[in-house]
């Protein structure tokens, strides 16, 4: 007989005279001559987490192995989110392919979508123009920037904090404003196309830009 | 890139036949190698003072349109302190077993990346600790999803895969495997233990 138990559906209420643990499915009434015998010791518990779990962000299931409230072992199972991008790819032509890198990473959708265009024109030897390239740069930092105020705000509210989500989020949605202008989507951009992008920026969007560069350091401070 | 071209030079000098092939495409240095002696060239790029190509940036596998041509196995390396990067590939015949040695114990790194090749190509890495799928479930049976024959929408029809997702037990949603980290398996009452042998989809296993 093993040590360790696994708790499914059921119920360890204790040990039978042999050293067993005493298994009760749930939902059945336990048996009064059952209840009260000694604890359970030296037993492992399988956990279940996710996944969907209020705790987790995103879709990540583990299978936790418990001693007590110390975690011995952890199976992750990482294929929730796995959507199959690179075989859609492979019955679509390149500039087809570029929505589907909004989805790869949706908190920095437009450094996705520049990565594929960089990619593809790497194969094809093309060579685009300087403003062309200027745009794409300032479109991968304001990515990185929302990218990591995510980061930050949540990892914030997991230690307990709140309010630093709360700037942070304040200043992500300005940059999403400007995506907005710039694309017409908040999360999904679509931004370059294969040899340039699919719009130049929209008049007075520089000025908007500016003025997020110009408050953004003050709320990190 | 002289770096990468140096070190492309040392292999072929070093290993001599089991080189079976060297291109530049696209500003990379891409060295092709023999299967069965690839394991002992990635360990000694890794360890020879000079190469130290110290990291495995990925491990991943191309299948080519054209039948006839080998499935190829792609280690990505890059020297963190010499700053070089280097592609080499490893071409499997697909009329033969698709088999080549892991470099987990090169790379601890590899562990996820190989499975990941296992899963998508169903290329086997011998001497991997845990091979497993690691996107698609344990139970999957449709067959390798990157492989070129494989079908847009699968191998099995709509009906099929909505039969097995409606069939899906959401209650055995644990693999035999974790289960047997518990031990506990036999002390399962037998209504589940059937449920976990026919697994998630109810296909068995």
């Amino acid at each position: 007989m093993s040590t360790r138990t696994v708790e499914l559906a059921l119920a360890t209420p204790g040990l039978d005279d042999a050293g067993r643990p005493i298994r009760v499915p749930l939902g059945v009434p336990l048996d009064p001559a059952v209840a009260g015998r000694r604890e359970t010791g030296e037993e492992h518990m399988l956990l279940n987490i996710g996944p969907q779990h209020p705790a987790t962000h995103g879709v990540l299931r583990l299978v936790v192995e418990l001693d007590g409230e110390v975690v011995q072992r952890v199976i992750p199972h990482v294929g929730y989110l796995h959507s199959g991008f690179e075989k859609l790819g492979e019955y679509r032509h390149y500039n087809q392919i570029i929505p589907l890198t909004d989805r790869t990473d949706y908190l920095s959708p437009m450094a996705n979508n520049v990565c594929l265009a960089l990619a593809a024109e790497k194969l094809m030897g093309i060579e685009i123009t300087e403003r062309c390239q200027v745009l794409r740069v300032v479109a991968c930092e304001l990515s990185r920037i929302i990218s990591h105020l995510v980061w930050l705000g949540t990892t914030g509210i997991d230690l307990g904090a709140f309010t630093p989500f709360l700037w942070s989020f304040n200043e992500r949605e300005t940059v999403y404003n400007l995506q907005e202008a710039w694309t017409g989507a908040r999360l999904t951009t679509s931004l370059p196309r294969i040899g340039g992008m699919m719009a130049d920026v929209p008049l007075g969007w520089e000025e908007q830009l500016r003025a997020f560069c110009r408050n953004f350091p003050n709320t990190l401070r | 890139m002289t770096g990468a071209r140096d070190s492309a030079a040392a292999v072929a000098a070093t290993f001599g036949p089991a080189v079976v092939g060297q291109v530049e495409s696209c500003g990379d240095v891409i060295v092709s190698v023999a299967a069965d002696r690839s394991h002992e060239i990635l360990a000694w790029l890794r360890d020879t003072t000079g190469q130290e190509f110290n990291y495995l940036t990925d491990v991943t596998a191309v299948d080519y349109r054209d039948p006839g041509q080998p499935l190829e196995v792609v280690y990505q390396l890059r020297s963190l302190r010499r700053r070089v990067d280097l592609r080499l590939k490893v071409p499997l015949d697909k009329t033969d077993s698709l088999e080549v040695d892991s470099v987990f114990d090169l790379w601890k790194g590899a562990d996820w990346l190989e499975r990941e090749v296992f899963d998508m190509f169903g290329v086997r890495f011998r001497g991997h600790p845990d091979l497993r799928r690691i996107l698609m479930w344990d139970t999957y049976a449709e067959g390798y999803p990157l492989r070129k024959d494989f079908p847009l929408r699968g191998h099995f029809s709509r009906s099929e895969q909505t039969r097995q997702a409606l069939a899906a037990n959401p209650e055995s949603h644990y693999s035999l495997e974790e289960l047997s980290i518990a031990e506990a398996y036999d002390d399962l009452p037998a209504d589940m233990r059937e449920r976990l042998q026919a697994g998630e989809r109810g296909e068995g296993r």
